[in-house]
């Protein structure tokens, strides 16, 4: 009875469902096939072959959905691992795969990761994640110093894949000539490099991409490449590095229909070629501690506003300019921000200035959420508010501030927000638990020009790390 | 965009089982979706409160919806999310989510078992 009605529904996937059905359409399992494989394919394979066992019904169910994810962690037995993806390949009968992932961090041989990327393409595949280690993942935190995987020549012709995910020790060199007619997504995780235009070749080779994640490691060389997609929407860009000093870099990037930016690392030179008149959000995280002292500190100001004046155009804006006192502090006119109604900014003794800086010319500015790092209390901090009224933005509706600690100058920037936002209704302070909420209530009650429509709230925050 | 579906099911009389409850969840989901598509992270802890008080059953109706409506991004959502309920769990639990009943033949279900031993690894305690 269950399994008649069931059949009857797997004819349809759009909604005249059969009367039957209606009353059992409670039990999940009483869903069209194409359902079920679609809940299937958010397993990792494993899982979804272990359907099997359920029912007569369930049991091919596992070979037909679309995506394949394969996994080796390391603490498997890695020896079974070769054996179950080819069986699993033989058995698994999809005609097309919409996804297939193979994350690989035992030690493996070229000749079955060749084969099995193989099997991928030959079925139209469109999404390709891998994530390879021929000799092993390292531990976290280490860097990988095996051999690299060469890719497959024929991943390089493939016609049918939307989205490219590489990650580990990849080697990637793009024949000169080349196309991903159809690639959309495209990320590059820590993986090797050919030559200095791998990169380039690869997105030349891809008219339609939309959305790049390059995060790289810092080697000994100074390295220089270019990212020119005139069709690019969402670009992240990152570069982390094992060593304490890591070397300069020379990026230029050319994306004029950008409306998403992100950088997460190290900042070096970066060039913009085109204005990015299109940019929505933006979200830089620069990592710069407060300890190294080394000749890249003098030009870090000019850098960081460098790059704060080429994305003048966002709505959204999360910074993090890092924890570093500025030898020269560039300056970030004549760029105004006009369109910025969100800023989230990380704020350490080092950085406030950036901060004044960035509320002087967002006149537009709605939303100011600031977070705190706790570990930086006992440092000078040079804050110089603005003299004159009416610097900041007339319509800052909302201020949060996380990780007040009652600090001087964080108390002169609480109370100058408080005063000169005409526009404020809603005030948050989150604060530690070594403070009293009644303390800081009444510390700002009492300051001079309060308005009477704003809602001030003081709470305890637990430290929450910031992630832009 | 996401609507275009929307005013068919209204207009269409076959939508018993596709109930008005199930529309109050299902049809919020864009707005509110569009609104913090930025921050994933707001994202999942709405998604998180949500489903909190749906049961099993109603994952099913919500699905049905979800696909009916074309609204990918929902089915996507509660797809994986019934997909999240069983991974790493054992055989019959899975079964009494599912509200089914082996019905191999004697033998037929050992066979399985020791076929595919490997993918049986790794199991949560019920």
């Amino acid at each position: 009875m269950c399994e008649s009605s069931a059949q009857s529904m797997s004819k349809c996937t759009e909604l005249t469902l059969n009367r039957d059905a209606v009353i059992d359409t409670d039990r999940i399992s009483n869903l069209p096939d194409s359902l079920l494989y679609h809940i299937l394919s958010f397993l990792p394979t494993k899982e979804a072959v272990a359907t099997t066992i359920l029912s007569k019904r369930w049991k091919p169910l596992w070979t037909l959905v679309p995506t394949l994810d394969l996994r080796d962690n390391r603490w498997e037995k890695p020896k079974c691992f070769k054996y179950i993806v080819y069986r699993v390949l033989a058995l698994h009968i999809a005609p097309s795969l919409r996804g297939f992932r193979l994350t690989c961090h035992s030690p493996c041989n070229s000749f079955h990761l060749d084969t099995w990327i193989h099997a991928a393409l030959a079925r139209n595949v469109q999404q390709l994640h891998l994530e390879i280690y021929l000799d092993g993942r390292p531990d976290d935190g280490h860097d990988y110093k095996g051999k690299d995987f060469k890719l497959p020549s024929s991943l390089y012709t493939c016609k049918t894949v939307v989205v490219l995910e590489l990650r580990g020790g990849i080697f990637l060199d793009p024949p000169p000539s080349f196309q991903f007619p159809s690639l959309k997504i495209l990320r590059l995780s820590k993986i090797i490099y050919g030559s200095m235009n791998s990169i380039l070749t690869l997105i030349s080779g891809c008219p339609v991409l939309e959305d790049l994640s390059v995060v790289r490691v810092t080697t000994n060389r100074v390295i220089s490449f270019k990212i020119k997609v005139h069709t690019l929407k969402r670009l992240h860009i990152g570069f982390k590095s094992y060593k304490p000093e890591p070397p300069d870099y020379n990026l230029e990037i050319h994306t004029p229909a950008l409306e998403y930016f992100r950088f997460s690392g190290h900042l070096r030179n970066i060039v913009f070629h085109e204005k990015l008149a299109h940019l929505i959000e933006a979200r830089v995280n620069i990592y710069a501690p407060e300890d190294w002292t080394r000749v890249y500190e003098i030009y870090y100001g000019d850098r960081v506003f460098k790059l704060l004046r080429a994305l003048n155009n966002a709505k959204f804006l999360s910074l993090f300019p890092g924890d570093k006192e500025c030898i020269a502090f560039g300056s970030i006119y004549p760029s105004m921000f006009q369109n910025v109604v969100r800023l989230n900014f990380k704020v350490t003794p080092s950085n406030w200035h950036v901060l004044l800086a960035l509320l002087l010319v967002a006149p537009n500015l709605e939303v100011l959420d600031l977070k705190k790092d706790y570990d930086n209390e006992n440092r000078l901090c040079w804050m110089e508010l603005p003299d004159a009224p009416g610097c900041l933005s007339s319509r800052l509706t909302t201020f949060n501030f996380d990780g007040f600690e009652k600090l001087d100058h964080e108390v002169k920037f609480v109370k100058y927000i408080l005063k000169e936002a005409r526009a404020l209704n809603t005030t948050t302070i989150k604060i530690p638990a070594k403070l009293s909420k009644e303390d800081v209530f009444e510390t700002l009650s009492m300051f001079p020009g309060l308005s009477t429509t704003c809602l001030i709230t003081v709470e305890k925050g637990s430290r929450v790390p910031y992630a832009p | 965009m996401k609507f275009c579906t929307v005013k068919q099911y209204f207009d269409d009389e076959n939508n018993n089982n596709v109930t008005n409850g199930i529309a109050t969840t299902v049809i919020p989901l864009p707005n509110k979706h569009l609104k913090i598509k930025a921050n994933n992270k707001e994202m999942e802890q709405y998604e998180q409160e949500l489903l909190r008080n749906v049961m099993p059953q109603e994952l099913t109706k919500l699905i049905l919806a979800a696909n009916y409506l074309n609204f990918k991004e929902a089915l996507d959502f509660f797809c994986r999310t019934v997909a999240n309920a069983i991974q790493n769990k054992s055989v019959d639990y899975v079964r009494k989510f599912f509200g089914l009943e082996s019905d191999f033949e004697p033998g037929e279900e050992e066979k399985l078992c020791k076929e595919f031993a490997w993918s049986f690894e790794g199991v949560d305690e019920d």
